[in-house]
């Protein structure tokens, strides 16, 4: 056991005579994070992803509403949307030609129609400044920026996948701490409570509430919030009612007791940051399952309502026509993969540096 | 190994050697009992397993002689006389008689029967409405067997299009002693007694269900291809990829991201068809009673658009319920005019979209639906200034909330004619119509439509105009964006006696391999 004294200008001195700088739980995590290269790689793709969707409506985007048909499934491309629609018009009439060159006589209409098609482009690229706009992501069915769709998708999705950690995690360690600690009766009740909540089958209780909820003309998202909120919490409040029982007996508690802490102290003070690790990992990991289940939502028509889009809802889309327009769904596919990606690494590398046990392990 | 490899090879040999003549997707799983069909999925295997008095021409869709061998019309027009062939009989032996048809017509008009299709024979048989409402008498239906082989059939008035409507599932006949001995049960593949060209051999609910030639048939000389299978396949991606495959040999779910490439093939079939796609308006909601209201949201959809760059497939844009007939104009409602929509709103009290209460738009899950509903939802909110959520349901839910509980304010639509009459796209919207979404609600509409049942042939057309005259160009109850065509996959080249035609019915028992 190392001996510690105090001296003369009131600093930490070790056995060596050096001066020790009292470390906090989070500076040390911080020092700890900032060796793990694949946490540190996360934690920027993470902040690059918060930053622009909290920039988003400043950030020089078109539109993600705006529609214009006559630039309907464009390739991605650095060229102006015009040139772009009318290569691929042109690639569209040599296709029928060379068809009806093999004698498919019947596409003959086809090919006028395809014509008038080309014309009426040709008139529109004239007059209409819309087809000055890059796409370097491509367009959708309608028309719009995949870019900025995927952006104003991913503030949705994030923000799905941030209000069921936080109301998961808050809810979920309250009363897993309250229900550990108190134990007897209490615990008994808020358990079975919990067992309860878990029998429910989940869809349906969302269907219901999407339909008892229903209002005239306002989007849906708020009952979805609440919907994740109300079911997220039962695991991590189980999961941290198992920690808090196996380290309420430990000394250090029955130290902070006999010094007369109250239990609220102990609980906050002493026994959740013993329990951080757990948490830490729960939140990255069920993160992503939000925004999954989101987009398992929005596809039965029960999550985000067009025009507004997530992650769940373009790549559904973009699902529909994948051998025609990859595009549409590689973008999404790919921004939202990355996304999950860097979640799991940041909670990961959170994970090893939060976790009091491996404090001494540097 | 080497010798198990053997094995397995001649097994696939010899059960492919067995395999269906004919592969079928249809859209979803069917119904069986004639009385409770309602989807053309159990209209297509009902045309396989029965047959009623008349048969669709393949070509016309009009009818052509079937059980019945020829039939007489009375001169005022409203008294149909059959002569039933003698030499047709169920599959198991008995003959089919008038009596059968009778019994089939009184099942399933009585409300017990609870068959949603009952309101079809109801529109143009004496009684039938007054029984199936539970007004009056089965004896009192219009259908007489006079001998086992005439049945007289009386109209509510002289409807010229009644024999074409016959052909329908919800005319066919049902066999009395099979119904009366298994219940509910008597359609399972083995209790089920059918008189059809085919027999119901299998059935796998979700996998397929298999048809086989019937020997007994009256006319089995003439049917061609020996077996049937019909697949239950709904998603038209995977539909068109096991065409292109080789192992659908038809189907008629087309995948609307993949038209482009779709439309240029050989083997793709678009024909118009009597079907409108359209938008009910909730006219009991304010502020959607104003018909100024109504022609401004109308006014502001450019269907040509629609059908140009997002259905793609030769759908015909249209401001008219009713398609073009031989005969025919269709009567026009309001058409895409943006600055009209902005003064009509206007004047409605909700200049530039001000004060507008927020809607609802519902549609059911579909890729082309979305579109469609994304592209008005953007249409709306340039050119009127009005915002409108979107949202998708299941299809059966958006039918209850639709047309039973009639909670929506605008809703997608959409209606396929069941005959070639402009009857069968306008009676939709009689006040106790139970397809009348909008709850349109006009006792001069309602008489006019009323009066073309029991006008002279000549005049039919002229009342419906001022029908459709009323509902659209008039009151503008409902927007219509565009016609539907058929849309089917199948190789002209390998199959015969597959025609496109109006109705979009394909009888079975006139196809055959090249």
């Amino acid at each position: 056991m190392a001996s510690k004294t105090i001296d003369t200008r009131g600093e930490l001195i070790n056995e060596f005579n050096q001066s020790m700088k009292p470390v906090s739980l989070w500076a040390d995590a911080w020092k700890r994070l900032r060796k793990n290269r694949m946490a540190l790689f996360g934690l920027w793709i993470v902040a690059i992803y918060a930053f622009l969707a909290i920039a988003a409506p400043v950030l020089p985007l078109y539109d993600y509403t705006s529609q214009d048909l006559f630039q309907a499934n464009l390739a991605p491309s650095f060229r102006p949307s015009g040139e772009v629609a009318i290569t691929k018009a042109e690639a569209r009439l040599t296709e029928i030609q060379a068809l009806i060159s093999e004698g498919r006589d019947d596409l003959a209409p086809e090919l006028d129609k395809a014509k008038v098609e080309y014309d009426l482009l040709k008139a529109d690229i004239a007059t209409n400044p819309n087809h000055k706009k890059v796409y370097i992501l491509g367009t959708d069915y309608l028309g719009r920026d995949m870019l900025s769709r995927t952006i104003y998708g991913g503030r949705i999705s994030m923000l799905v996948g941030l209000v069921g950690t936080i109301t998961a995690v808050l809810l979920g360690i309250i009363i897993g701490a309250i229900s550990g600690y108190a134990g007897g009766r209490l615990d008994n009740f808020l358990m079975r409570f919990v067992d309860i909540m878990y029998g429910l089958p989940y869809m349906l209780i969302v269907i219901i509430m999407m339909s008892v909820f229903r209002t005239e003309g306002s989007s849906s998202i708020f009952i979805l919030f609440i919907a994740i909120a109300l079911v997220s919490w039962l695991t991590i409040a189980r999961v941290v009612r198992g920690q808090i029982i196996s380290l309420k007996n430990s000394e250090f508690v029955e130290a902070a007791r006999s010094m007369g802490a109250s239990s609220g102290r102990i609980i906050f003070r002493h026994l959740l940051p013993n329990t951080l690790g757990v948490i830490i990992v729960f939140s990255s990991l069920s993160l992503p399952g939000f925004i999954m289940s989101e987009s398992f939502l929005s596809f039965l028509g029960l999550g985000v309502s067009a025009p507004d889009a997530s992650w769940g809802t373009l790549v559904s889309e973009g699902v529909q026509g994948m051998e025609l327009f990859p595009w549409r769904l590689l973008v999404p596919a790919a921004i939202m993969t990355l996304f999950l990606f860097a979640m799991n690494f940041l909670g990961d590398g959170l994970r090893d540096a939060l976790d009091p046990q491996s404090k001494n392990r540097t | 190994m080497k010798r198990i490899l053997a094995v397995l090879f001649v097994l696939v040999a010899v059960t492919g050697m067995f395999a269906q003549d004919f592969v079928f997707s249809n859209a979803s799983e069917p119904t069986l009992d004639p009385s409770l069909q309602t989807d053309t999925a159990s209209t297509n295997v009902y045309l396989g397993l029965f047959e009623g008095l008349v048969q669709y021409d393949p070509k016309t869709s009009r009818a052509i002689p079937a059980v019945a061998e020829s039939w007489t019309i009375s001169k005022d027009g409203t008294v149909i006389t059959f002569k039933l062939r003698k030499n047709a009989t169920w599959s198991d032996g008995h003959p089919v008689t008038a009596q059968d048809f009778v019994y089939a017509m009184r099942r399933i008009l009585d409300p017990k029967t609870g068959a949603e299709y009952a309101y079809f024979p109801a529109m143009v048989i004496k009684g039938a409405d007054a029984f199936n409402s539970g007004k009056g008498k089965a004896e009192d239906v219009g259908y007489k067997a006079i001998d086992a082989n005439t049945l007289e059939v009386s109209l509510t008035g002289p409807a010229p299009y009644a024999v074409d409507m016959m052909a329908h599932s919800s005319f066919g006949p049902v066999p009395q002693w099979a119904v009366e001995k298994f219940g509910n049960d008597w359609t399972k593949p083995s209790n089920i007694v059918t008189n059809g060209p085919y027999l119901l051999k299998d059935w796998k609910v979700q996998e397929y269900l298999l048809m086989e030639k019937n020997p007994k048939y009256w006319d089995a000389k003439n049917v061609k291809i020996k077996s049937i299978k019909v697949l239950p396949g709904d998603n038209d991606t995977t539909n068109y990829n096991m065409f292109k495959n080789g192992e659908v040999d038809w189907t008629h779910g087309i995948a609307v991201s993949k038209i482009d490439e779709i439309k240029l093939r050989k083997d793709f079939q678009a024909s118009p068809q009597v079907a409108t796609y359209y938008i009910s308006l909730n006219i009991a909601k304010k502020p959607f009673d104003d018909v100024r209201v109504r022609k401004a949201l109308a006014m502001a959809i450019d269907k040509k658009a629609i059908v140009d760059k997002i259905t793609k497939a030769g759908q015909i844009p249209t401001d008219a319920m009713v398609p073009p007939l031989a005969g025919y104009t269709p009567q026009k409602g309001a058409g895409f005019n943006p600055e009209q929509a902005k003064k009509l709103l206007a004047e409605a009290g909700f200049p530039g979209g001000k004060g507008f209460p927020a809607f609802t738009y519902i549609y059911n899950t579909n890729e082309g639906h979305k579109a469609i509903g994304e592209f008005i939802q953007q249409s709306w909110k340039n050119v009127l200034g009005i915002d409108c959520t979107l949202q998708n349901m299941e299809f059966k839910t958006l039918l209850d909330l639709r047309d039973k509980q009639r909670d929506f304010t605008v809703s997608r639509n959409g209606w396929v004619g069941d005959y070639i009459d402009p009857n069968t796209m306008l009676e939709l919207f009689i006040s106790d119509s139970g397809n009348n979404a909008g709850n349109y609600k006009n006792a001069d509409f309602d008489k006019l439509i009323e009066k073309a049942r029991t006008a002279k042939v000549s005049d039919r057309y002229k009342i419906f105009q001022q029908a459709e005259t009323m509902l659209l160009t008039r009151d503008q109850a409902l927007i219509p964006i565009y016609h539907y065509v058929n849309l089917d996959m199948i190789d002209a080249s390998k199959w015969g006696g597959w025609y496109p035609n109006p109705i979009g019915f394909h009888p079975w028992k006139f196809m055959y391999k090249k």
